[in-house]
């Protein structure tokens, strides 16, 4: 008895707030049901007030995308750094390895051969890179 | 005009302007949700600012298989849930209630029933409020909620009959209704 006026008050709560329809409701306890829909009214009246509540508060919206925008860019800039210190770090170790490995004068052949090349190399990167901006 | 989805189209591939009418639009809901929930305009600007920016710098994670105000919202209770985390409960502040015209009995009347209903629904318990403030104000529907709240449906409403038999009682209590 107990449990079936529980499950009829969770059911108006259900149907006064449009999950289930009025049908989906326990037709039995029916003054039991006008009493929790009286109730149910009642609250509802006293807390349209709330809906008055308004507070005037300073936000600009431009200002928050804008701050935003700062915090993407110094993150940016940071992942940057430690890219860059860790790909320089990977570089010169590899270099000593090879050093230490084959012997200096191998780096020595080996960088006049990457230095000579380089060149041809950076400077379509560097126009396709350009043209890619430009699109 | 730009619909919602070409608006968030163009927010995310960097269109400033398509993302300030994007908060522009939804900022009456997120501002309206936020209050309710802290009662302190100190504490509503705080977390509005930051929810705000939360959005802004994780548009490009959104999926548009909600609203975007649903999304918004679910931003501003984790935003706050962390406030609470890390301050105290927030004091309920009385200087906002905007006068409903009439003699002032009226107005001194509607000011001790605002306190009284705000701080019933402050008393009650972060997660419970936000159901009963999604569903009672905002209107959201069971599923909506717990998408935003991250919880099952089945939590979401024997979170709502609490809160429902919770502030009937204490309205009861306080003689607000009979």
């Amino acid at each position: 008895m107990k449990k079936d006026k529980l499950d009829i008050k969770a059911s108006i709560i259900d149907s006064y707030y449009n999950e289930i329809s009025e049908k989906d409701t326990n037709p039995t306890f029916n003054n039991e049901s006008n009493e929790i829909r009286n109730k149910l009214n009642a609250m509802s009246d006293k807390f349209d007030c709330i809906n008055e509540l308004d507070f005037d508060l300073d936000v600009n919206i431009l200002n928050i995308i804008q701050n935003a925008e700062d915090i993407k860019v110094k993150k940016k800039n940071k992942f940057e750094t430690i890219y860059f210190v860790l790909i320089a770090f990977l570089i010169l170790s590899s270099l000593l390895f090879i050093g230490i490995a084959s012997g200096f004068k191998v780096l020595i052949y080996g960088e006049i051969f990457i230095g000579a090349l380089t060149p041809f190399a950076l400077i379509p990167l560097a126009q396709i890179c350009k043209k890619r901006e430009e699109v | 005009m730009l619909s919602e989805l070409d608006l968030i189209r163009e927010a995310q591939k960097g269109n400033k302007s398509a993302l300030n009418t994007l908060l522009t639009e939804n900022y009456s809901i997120l501002k309206g949700f936020i209050i309710k929930m802290t009662g302190n305009p100190h504490i509503s600007q705080d977390i509005l600012q930051e929810t705000m920016l939360k959005a802004v710098l994780n548009i490009n994670r959104f999926t548009p298989h909600a609203k975007f105000s649903t999304w918004l919202i679910k931003i501003a209770t984790n935003t706050y849930k962390d406030y609470l985390r890390k301050n105290k409960p927030s004091e309920l502040i009385e200087e906002s209630l905007e006068s409903p015209g009439g003699s002032l009995e009226n107005l001194a009347i509607s000011k001790i029933e605002y306190k009284e209903i705000m701080e019933i629904i402050l008393s009650l318990p972060y997660e419970k409020r936000a159901v009963f403030i999604l569903k009672h104000y905002q209107g959201y529907k069971y599923d909506e909620i717990s998408e935003i709240l991250n919880c099952p449906i089945g939590t979401v409403r024997s979170r709502l009959h609490y809160c429902i038999k919770y502030i009937i009682s204490e309205m009861e209590r306080k003689g607000l209704i009979e």
